[in-house]
Formats: structure tokens, C-alpha cells, sequence
């Protein structure tokens, strides 16, 4: 064996490699040769292995040092490509300007949906067991339709507590939206039923009472604090009665904290104990819910897992439970849990407890902000590309200086990045107007989100979305801008204009002015189509009737109270009121036809059709009959006229239609069509009934120099008929005009976003016209002094932008009429789309881009030509 | 002109002082004796590649040495605006120094 006494010792490889990875690139071989040294020296003294150690110890000692320094570094490389950033942004206001305005707005508009969509995560998300709890979602198959629902059958609690996994099941049930009263004070309430278990899974507090008992016991409720302020004014509630609609009285053993802060899918003023049903089930009140496996749609269980249960063991026990409970000939049902913090947002599920944000609307909103942070982008791109004409000099000096492509590439997306966050500024203070415009939109979208506070938890969330909006802003500038060759720029600064070679920029102009101009026109033709809907002839006259919710009292109780007043000009009764989207449908036999079939149906009584004005096209109406109890006689409108008249529309009189446990009924007379349902969809085949039982509403036509005299009068009357229920009535046009007010929700959302387009693309096309005077301020003043008059030099300037808009417009106008179009076939009437709503939106703009481009042309024409051409 | 971390000024101070043969093993072995503890080369290193992008120090290489795998010594030497500026630290130092024992003893 040969063995090489004077080779040295190698130090531990791995310990090496580490050093050397770690160690900063320009001390890295001193660092390794020293510390060799210092080893071979430490081996000679103690032994190899001793020095082996001694060498790892000095190699992880070393990491902390080497660490700090990086860092050290690093701030010091962003310190100062952020000092360069701001020096130029100094030196060029009006770029600066133009893309600060442009990216805030931009930015607020993304700052917004942070907000919402902070807003939607919160919800149940304070429960501490959010990852344990979930909720038992039914999927059933009825004849071959499936449906997903958020509902499961009541007996389906028994079963799922014998499961081993599962620590705790509660049970909610809905609909209980009643009258709550207490002595003379009544509050309409919306409630639900819960098990006594209620408090151990949702983590609500009670201010007052005890959570493990407040719902045990039969007709007892437990109120938020702010329906117990409405009720009990002066008192505390706790031990006090109140009566709940028809249900009986119920004694208050509870009172909940202020919900607002804990936002969850779970919404309710009030809760009464689900025992209340088991009571009234056995006193036969109601019909059995407690034992039917069929019940799946009104009740809602929510189970607790174990600390260590795995949801997939409850999961796998379910197919089970249906097969031996819930088998049934004809119908399918299956059941799946879903976690709490998974119900909102998430899946679309029908009987939902109160909301969930369906999971499509987050992305949704995704892609809003996402498109205007791409036009804010754009713009950016566009004038730093604009500008590099002038930095060409900076850029080639920086380069011969040894600045390398990733070092100009930073401070170009530097540069980025401290305008974005500059903007965000901006954003920031935009953000606090834009949320109440958002909220004033629709009332409605407060169940959704709420938009409160100053958001200074989400500043970190803003911080981070502005950074990457410039760093992406900032990107492919940095990349063009780092492509110059430093010779060429130096000797000849025009070079880096190479804007023929580089097609992108205008690009950018025309989808900037394409998405501006699609989102005004449809803004402009979605107003139109809403203005158009609020004059729309329904087919009948609305104006000045009063539609008074019945409530369960007799309609000829009240009918009697009030009749005879001067201000009442008529007095009819119907079902639902019509143009407000509801519907009410039953199964028909229909002589001619074999089979039954669902329609739609409306009941009226005998003074309705004069009443609103409704036309009879054919035949005749309702056979006046005194006492207006036995139905013999149905209506028709035109459509279902034509469906069954069998070939000639008339041919349906005489025809007899039988209902779901009704008696035949001879077709008398056909009704013109009007507007039953909603404006979307298509007028369906009618059945207008004279049906007693199904009235709902009282329509009262009112004098409309009287209104305020009658409507006092009417309240006082309600008052001595029904002293436990509330008046509830509204005027005919308003509740047409509420059903309205989602898609003037829609359309104010479509108009803010056209708003911030337009705003970003103008601003964008400021900056590149006065770019362009500037550049081109030498040439514009030889040709004045040739001659050229303003409009010549207005045409030469506007010759570039020209074609970039026109093509813009030329690619939006037939894209806005197609997606117009698309969205109007879904209303039954609508307005035309002529070249006035198509066009005006385009014009606008294309106006305002001219007055732009002029208001350049004239300072150019203003400047002296002696002054621009002298300093050659 | 910046002022000098502790560490920073100790290791300037040791190369100074070390003339032509201020290399990594000297400076930690002076450094070593001048505070009285071992430092490690991490310790050493991370002040000096400051000190060197800084321009306080500049490096020169040696000849190869066979204890180092046949690889050449870096050594350092102090620059100008290095001495200067430990002049200035020590001026400042006792200035202060100066102005504590004027102060007389501590009233509690």
C-alpha cells in the first residue's frame, strides 16, 4: 500500500461546497483558501478529524455573517435603483403624472375587488372549527332531473350522530319570516329554527342568557340585539313574551351579541327552538316533518367532526344511511358534506340558508380587475416606450458604463414599481369614494359584502397587488428599453425610435380604445334598455295602484272596511302582481290534450281587468257572480289563445281546462297579451283564474290628488282589522321598478368600469400626443413657416392616432352589437339597436380624442418657430 | 465619508497593522489577539469584502502556497480613504471619550 505522507488533507467536501455556495461571489476563493489554511494548520495541531469538525463549525458560524451581508447588498441595489426612479419621475411630470392618475384608478379599481373578495373569505371563516364543521348537502334525482340542494331531510340528524367520528349535529329549519309583536309593537321578522345545540357549533356569543339551554325547550327564541331594541324599546327582553305570526308566543331566553362583525352564511334576527315544530307536529298543527326522509328542503344539518375524525369515514357512512332510510321508487338522493368555510363562496346550491356567493362571481371579478389593470398596463408600457426615445442617451451611457441587460432590466421594472406604489396613494384615497358609490348601487349587494372600514388589514394585500402590477407594467418596457445598442443610441438618439419595427405600441392604443368604446356602448344601450322597460306598455296600466299584501285577513273583510272612500277609485283582488317576475304555476288538463301540463297561472277576481286597464281581445270576461265563491270560468291571453285554440286563436272558447284538484273550467273569454311575469324571457301561455283562495293582494286604485289622505285612511282601517299585523302596500310602478333594479345594478357596474377605460385610454393618448408634439416640434415649425395652416398641422399630428382609433372603432361597434344583441333576445321587449345607440358612445370619445390631439396642434402652432429651430 | 462598525474598524485596524501580510489567517489570528477571543472566518470575511466594496481596502495576490492546494494568498492593503476614515473614528471616539471624563463623577 503506497501512501502519500506529504499529500495535505482535503477538508470535509460537503462543508466546502456549502461555504462556497454561501460565500459572496468576490471573497469567495480567499474564504476557501484561508479557512483551508487555517484547516491544515488545526490538523497538524489536534488530528484530522478534530479539524474536520472544527472546520464545519466554521463554515455554519459563517452563514449568519454572509446572510446579513446579502441583505445588506440587496437594500442597498434597491435603494438605489429606487433614488434613479425618482429622480427621473422629478424630471418627467407630465409622463409621471398621466401614469400615476392612469395606474391609480386602475389600481383602486383592483384595490375594490381585493375588498370584495377579502369580504366573500370572511365569511364564516371566524369559527374556530370552520375546518370541522360541515354542512350535509342533499343531491336529488326526481324523474331524471337532478338537482343540488343545501337542504337534507330532519331524521337524518338520529343517524349521523351514531356515527363514530361525528361529535355534535345541529339542525337549522327556515321560513320564519313572520310578524313578531309585543303588546302594541310589531316587527316583521326574518328567523329560524335551530336545535339547542345552536351555539356550540356557530361560535355566536350571547350577551344575555344561557347558550347550552336558551333553545331547548319548546317555544322559546333567542333575538339579535338589534330586533330587541325594535320590540322591547325600554325593557330587557330576557324572560319577556312575544307572539310570532299565527305560530303562538314564544319566551325570549336569550340575546345575541351584534352579528356584523362575524359575517356567515348563517343570517337570522331571531331564532326559535326547533322543538316548537316537534310540538306543534304532535298537536298536529303541522304536518309530520320530523320522520319524512322526503322533507329535503326546507331544513338544513350541520354536523361537528371529532378533533381527529376524518370527514371521508362520515362521508363513506352516507350511501349507507340512504339506503337503508331515505330508498324510494322514482327518486334518487344522495348525500355529501360540505365544509363551512367552503358554503360561501363556493357551488351554486339551490334552497341556499340565506346566500352564498356563488364561486363563478369571484372569478368574475377576477377577470374585471385583471382586464382593467391590463389597460393600465398598457398605458404604462406605452409612454415609457414613448419616452425611451429620450432615455436612448441614458440608457447608452449606462451601458458603456458596465451596467448589464438584468441591471437595466431592474431599474427600468424599479422605476415601475415606485409608480405603482405612488399610485397607490392615489388608489388608496379613490378606493374610500368608490365603495359607497358601489354599495348605493343596488341595497342589495350589502348581504354580500359590506365594504366597512379603512382596510388597513388589506394593505399588505394592496402593497403586494401594486408591486406586481408594476412589476408586470414594467416589464416588457425594461426589456425593450435593455435591447439598445449602446453605439448606435449614442451617436443617433432617433435609432431607439424604432417604432416601425415595433408594432406593439400601437396594438396597445387600439385595445385600449376597443375595450373603451365596447364598454360605453354597452353602458349606453343598457341605460337606454332600462329608461325604455320604465315606460314600457305593459299591457296594462300600473299607475296609481296601490297593491296591498293580504296577509291571510278576508278580502271581502277589507274590501267592506274600505270601500266608499272619495279616494278610491277601484278595488280589485289577484294571485301575485304582474311585471315584478313572479310566477305561480299549476298542473292543467286542457281538453284536446292527453297528457297534463304545467302552466302559468294568474287569479283575478271580477273587477281586475278594468281595474288595470287589461283588454279582452275575444269572448267575454267573468260572469259577474254575487257572492264571487264557485269558479266555473277561466281566461286566456293571446299566446295561449294560439297554442291550444287548435289552429284559429278563438277556437279555445269553450274549451274546458281542469286544474290540480280543481273542477273543469269553461274558457270564456281571451285577455290581450301582457306583461305577466318579468321583462326577461317570453310572454308564456296564461291561465287567468277567478280563484277566492289564491288571492294575495288587493289592488286599489287610488285618486292621485288624495294619496296621502287615502293612504292614512287605509292604515287606520288595517289597524281595526288586524292590530298584530303590519300594512305592508306599495305602489304598482315601484315594485315594477325595484324588479328593475338588478340590472341597473349591473348597468351602473358596466358604466364605472366604461368610465375608468375611457378615463385610462384618454390619459394614455394624452401622454403620446404631447409626446409626439414634442418630438416633432422642430418639424412642425418649419412646416408653419413654410406655410401650413393650424389644420394642416392638426392633420399631420392626428394622422398617426387616427388610424389606430378608427380601427379600434371599426372592431368595436360590431362586437358591442353582437354582445347587445345577445343580452336584449332575453328581454320581451327592447329597444333597436340603431346606429344612434351604437354609434353615439364611439363618437364621444372619438370627440374628445380630437380635442385632445387639437388642444396639442394648437400649442404646437402658438410656439414660435424661431424659438424651437434655434437651438441646433 | 461613512463611520465604521465595530467589527469593521478592528478589521481595518488589524491589516493596517499587519503592513504586508494581511491576509485572511493573519487578520483573524490578529484580530483573535486583539480582542482576546477567536473570531471566525465568517466574522472575518463578512466586514472585509464591506470594507473592500467600499474601497477601504484593496487586495493584491501572492504567490501559490501548497498548505492552500497549491492556490494563491489574497492579501489586503489599506487604502487612503481607509486610514482617513479611522482617523476620523478615532477623532471622534475621543472627542467623546474627551467630553465623558470632563463631565466629572455621575450624580445618581
Amino acid at each position: 500500500m503506497t501512501s502519500f505522507p506529504d499529500r495535505p488533507l482535503s477538508p470535509p467536501r460537503r462543508a466546502a461546497w456549502m461555504l462556497d455556495r454561501m460565500a459572496p461571489l468576490d471573497i469567495r476563493e480567499q474564504t476557501r483558501d484561508d479557512l483551508e489554511e487555517l484547516f491544515q494548520s488545526e490538523a497538524k495541531a489536534t488530528s484530522p478529524s478534530a479539524a474536520g469538525r472544527w472546520y464545519w463549525k466554521q463554515v455554519l458560524k459563517a452563514f449568519p455573517h454572509f446572510a446579513g451581508e446579502y441583505l445588506y447588498w440587496r437594500l442597498m441595489m434597491i435603494r438605489n435603483y429606487a433614488l434613479i426612479a425618482f429622480r427621473n419621475i422629478l424630471k418627467q411630470k407630465i409622463f409621471s403624472l398621466i401614469n400615476i392618475l392612469g395606474f391609480g384608478v386602475s389600481l383602486s379599481l383592483g384595490l375594490l375587488v381585493i375588498s370584495i373578495l377579502a369580504d366573500f373569505h370572511r365569511e364564516d371563516r371566524f369559527n374556530p372549527d370552520a375546518r370541522r364543521i360541515y354542512r350535509v348537502i342533499s343531491t336529488v334525482e326526481d324523474k331524471g332531473a337532478v338537482s343540488e340542494r343545501a337542504t337534507a331531510p330532519l331524521p337524518l340528524r338520529d343517524e349521523l350522530e351514531n356515527l363514530p367520528g361525528v361529535e355534535r349535529v345541529v339542525r337549522l329549519r327556515n321560513r320564519l319570516n313572520e310578524d313578531a309583536r309585543c303588546e302594541d309593537i310589531i316587527v316583521p321578522v326574518s328567523g329560524l329554527y335551530a336545535d339547542k345545540d345552536f351555539f356550540d357549533l356557530f361560535h355566536f356569543r350571547l350577551d344575555k342568557g344561557n347558550p347550552a339551554s336558551a333553545l331547548s325547550e319548546p317555544f322559546t327564541a333567542v333575538l339579535t340585539r338589534n330586533l330587541a331594541v325594535k320590540l322591547f324599546p325600554k325593557q330587557d327582553p330576557i324572560g319577556r313574551v312575544l307572539t310570532i305570526g299565527e305560530l303562538g308566543d314564544f319566551r325570549v331566553t336569550g340575546l345575541v351579541e351584534d352579528l356584523s362583525p362575524k359575517p356567515s352564511h348563517v343570517r337570522f334576527e331571531l331564532l326559535a327552538s326547533l322543538s316548537t315544530l316537534e310540538s306543534l307536529e304532535r298537536s298536529g298543527k303541522i304536518k309530520p316533518i320530523f320522520v319524512d326522509w322526503k322533507d329535503f328542503n326546507q331544513s338544513y344539518v350541520y354536523l361537528k367532526l371529532k378533533d381527529n375524525a376524518s370527514p371521508e369515514s362520515v362521508q363513506a357512512a352516507l350511501p349507507g344511511i340512504v339506503q337503508r332510510r331515505a330508498a324510494f321508487p322514482n327518486l334518487r338522493i344522495g348525500f355529501s358534506l360540505q365544509r363551512l368555510d367552503k358554503i360561501s363562496p363556493g357551488i351554486v346550491l339551490s334552497n341556499e340558508l340565506s346566500y352564498a356567493v356563488p364561486m363563478a362571481l369571484v372569478y368574475v371579478l377576477l377577470g374585471i380587475a385583471f382586464v382593467i389593470l391590463a389597460i393600465a398596463g398598457f398605458n404604462y408600457m406605452n409612454l415609457s416606450m414613448a419616452k425611451a426615445l429620450r432615455r436612448g442617451r441614458e440608457i447608452g451611457l449606462r451601458k458603456v458604463l458596465g451596467a448589464g441587460r438584468s441591471n437595466l432590466i431592474a431599474q427600468f421594472i424599479g422605476e415601475a414599481v415606485v409608480i405603482a406604489l405612488l399610485s397607490l396613494v392615489f388608489a388608496f384615497m379613490l378606493l374610500q369614494f368608490l365603495k359607497p358609490l358601489l354599495l348605493g348601487l343596488n341595497p342589495e349587494f350589502r348581504t354580500f359584502f359590506r365594504l366597512e372600514g379603512f382596510d388597513l388589514d388589506l394593505l399588505p394585500a394592496f402593497i403586494l397587488f401594486a408591486v406586481l402590477a408594476g412589476i408586470i407594467a414594467g416589464f416588457f418596457p425594461a426589456l425593450y428599453l435593455a435591447k439598445f445598442v449602446p453605439a448606435a443610441v449614442l451617436k443617433d438618439p432617433a435609432s431607439a425610435d424604432d417604432r416601425k419595427r415595433f408594432p406593439i405600441r400601437k396594438g396597445l392604443i387600439v385595445v385600449q380604445f376597443f375595450l373603451s368604446f365596447l364598454f360605453l356602448t354597452t353602458t349606453i344601450i343598457g341605460l337606454r334598455q332600462i329608461r325604455f322597460l320604465q315606460k314600457v306598455d305593459c299591457g296594462f296600466h300600473p299607475s296609481g295602484i296601490l297593491n296591498v299584501d293580504l296577509q291571510g285577513v278576508a278580502l271581502n273583510t277589507f274590501k267592506q272596511s274600505i270601500a266608499g272612500h272619495p279616494g278610491i277609485r277601484g278595488i280589485s283582488a289577484s294571485s301575485f302582481v304582474p311585471a315584478t317576475g313572479v310566477s305561480w304555476f299549476d298542473a292543467a288538463h286542457i281538453e284536446g290534450r292527453i297528457e297534463p301540463e304545467d302552466v302559468s297561472i294568474f287569479s283575478i277576481d271580477d273587477a281586475y281587468l278594468d281595474n288595470l286597464g287589461l283588454r279582452l281581445v275575444s269572448g267575454r270576461g267573468f260572469a259577474a257572480d254575487v257572492r264571487g265563491e264557485s269558479e266555473i270560468e277561466v281566461l286566456v291571453n293571446e299566446t295561449a289563445a294560439r297554442k291550444y285554440g287548435g289552429g284559429t286563436p278563438n277556437g279555445v272558447l269553450g274549451k274546458t281546462v281542469t286544474f290540480e284538484n280543481g273542477t273543469p273550467l269553461r274558457v270564456v273569454g281571451i285577455v290581450g297579451d301582457f306583461l305577466s311575469q318579468n321583462f326577461n324571457g317570453s310572454v308564456e301561455p296564461l291561465f287567468i283564474r277567478r280563484a277566492p283562495g289564491q288571492y294575495r293582494y288587493v289592488n286599489i286604485k287610488l285618486d292621485p290628488s288624495r294619496i296621502p289622505e287615502t293612504m292614512s285612511f287605509l292604515t287606520a282601517r288595517w289597524k281595526t282589522i288586524r292590530p298584530g299585523l303590519l300594512f305592508r302596500a306599495e305602489f304598482h310602478e315601484d315594485q315594477i321598478n325595484a324588479s328593475l333594479a338588478y340590472f341597473k345594478a349591473i348597468f351602473g357596474v358596466i358604466g364605472g368600469i366604461a368610465f375608468l377605460a375611457i378615463l385610462i385610454s384618454l390619459l394614455g393618448l394624452t401622454g403620446m400626443v404631447v409626446f409626439e408634439t414634442e418630438a416633432r416640434i422642430k418639424e412642425l415649425g418649419i412646416r408653419r413657416t413654410l406655410g401650413a395652416s393650424p389644420m394642416d398641422i392638426f392633420l399631420s399630428l392626428s394622422r398617426k392616432f387616427s388610424r389606430s382609433l378608427a380601427g379600434a372603432a371599426v372592431a368595436a361597434i360590431p362586437v358591442a352589437w353582437f354582445i347587445n344583441q345577445m343580452y336584449l333576445r332575453t328581454f320581451v321587449t327592447r329597444i333597436k339597436l340603431g346606429p344612434g345607440s351604437l354609434l353615439s358612445g364611439t363618437i364621444l370619445i372619438l370627440g374628445i380624442a380630437a380635442l385632445i390631439i387639437g388642444l396639442q396642434a394648437g400649442r404646437a402652432v402658438r410656439t414660435n418657430p424661431a424659438r424651437s429651430l434655434r437651438n441646433e | 465619508m461613512h463611520l465604521l462598525s465595530r467589527s469593521e474598524e478592528i478589521v481595518l485596524l488589524a491589516i493596517w497593522k499587519l503592513r504586508d501580510n494581511a491576509y485572511g489567517v493573519t487578520i483573524r489570528e490578529e484580530v483573535g489577539r486583539l480582542s482576546g477571543f477567536p473570531w471566525t472566518i465568517g466574522a472575518i470575511y463578512a466586514p472585509l469584502h464591506r470594507l473592500e466594496k467600499k474601497g477601504y481596502v484593496k487586495t493584491r495576490q501572492g504567490d501559490p502556497v501548497r498548505e492552500r492546494g497549491g492556490r494563491r494568498k489574497i492579501f489586503y492593503a489599506i487604502t487612503e480613504i481607509g486610514k482617513q476614515t479611522l482617523v476620523k473614528t478615532r477623532e471622534i471616539q475621543d472627542e467623546v471619550w474627551a467630553e465623558i471624563l470632563k463631565m466629572g463623577p455621575e450624580r445618581a
